[in-house]
């Protein structure tokens, strides 16, 4: 019998709700100091800077952008950070977002970025057979949003397949549009 | 045929133009019959699968207020259609799902409760025009057994206008 394809995913868990991730598309994850978790909700709305490989990155916070867009609560922590290697900071409107985070938080990484997810983030290997596609005809608006699929763990647990780089891309618009325009 | 027999074939001769013959003899059609608040709505019974009952949805962003979210069926999931939504710009508030048979797109409308799978003659299906149907996503009408009006949903119409949300 032919073995079932697996791969790995981080799998960020928010209690009914979690969220799956392809471990190919971030290069290594650390943690926040207790300075940067409270991401969001400080009055000092810029964009936080992580170090990593000596360089300074600037820190997204995907996880308050997934509570939010899900409608989820959840008393978990993010303090975990995902560095993913992209020049999306540097294409983002001709590098105008780049340019105007360098010009108050100084030389940023323009190879690297972080975004902040949950506490409950771990590696797992998930039978490709589990993720069912987003369903037509919201395949395409799904796929707009970088949601890929559906994973349900069982009748009262789902999963949503993201693509990180599309969803990192609306997290940077909105942080441009309401911090660094 | 005596003149009894004869009386009796000419009785049910004049019953049948009476009730028109071309009724008695066009096809049986099956609807399923389900309330959604005050009001009855039906869908051809072929274009149904299942009926389920207490499961959960799971909310989906960036969709139109009507798509209620997803609900697992043997592990796929089925978009939830809220037809409360398109016709009263309300939300249902229930736990009841018809699935659809397309396979090719898998989804349900929530509703109150199944009334009853209503067996009809083709002939009294009123259909109304294409036109108002677009708009209105009901393809025509028909009575029930009580007497009352009973709207058919086009489901063709509803898939048009999610298409047309979901893409524009």
């Amino acid at each position: 019998m032919k073995d079932k394809k697996t791969h790995n995913f981080l799998v960020i868990d928010c209690g009914t709700c979690g969220f799956i991730i392809n471990r190919t598309q971030f290069i290594a994850s650390s943690y926040i100091d207790d300075n940067l978790s409270a991401s969001g909700q400080d009055s000092d709305k810029k964009i936080r800077l992580i170090d990593y490989a000596g360089e300074e990155l600037p820190l997204f916070d995907l996880y308050g952008f997934l509570l939010n867009k899900f409608h989820l609560t959840t008393d978990t922590e993010g303090r975990i950070a995902l560095i993913t290697e992209t020049n999306i900071l540097t294409r983002f409107k001709n590098g105008e977002a780049l340019k105007k985070i360098s010009n108050y938080a100084g030389k940023i990484s323009e190879r690297y970025i972080a975004v902040r997810a949950g506490n409950q983030s771990v590696i797992e290997n998930i039978s490709l057979r589990e993720i069912k596609p987003y369903p037509r005809p919201l395949n395409k608006k799904g796929k707009h949003h970088g949601i890929l699929g559906i994973r349900f763990l069982d009748r009262t647990k789902i999963q949503y397949f993201l693509d990180l780089d599309i969803i990192t891309k609306q997290i940077i618009g909105e942080s441009y549009e309401n911090n660094l325009s | 045929m005596n003149n009894d027999e004869l009386l009796q074939e000419i009785i049910k001769e004049n019953h049948n133009v009476e009730n028109g013959e071309e009724l008695e003899q066009s096809p049986l059609m099956k609807f399923l019959v389900f309330s959604i608040e005050d009001n009855l709505f039906a869908v051809n019974a072929e274009e149904i699968r299942e009926i389920v009952l207490d499961v959960p949805v799971f909310f989906i962003p960036f969709v139109p207020s009507y798509v209620r979210g997803f609900i697992n069926r043997h592990g796929e999931p089925y978009t939830v259609i809220d037809l409360n939504v398109l016709f009263q710009q309300k939300l249902l508030d229930s736990s009841t799902f018809i699935i659809l048979s397309d396979r090719d797109n898998p989804a349900a409308f929530m509703i109150n409760e199944v009334i009853e799978i209503l067996k009809i003659r083709q002939t009294a299906v009123r259909h109304i025009a294409e036109s108002e149907s677009s708009e209105l996503y009901i393809s025509g009408s028909l009575t029930s057994g009580g007497g009352k009006e009973i709207l058919i949903i086009s489901i063709p119409e509803i898939f048009k206008r999610l298409e047309r949300d979901v893409e524009g």
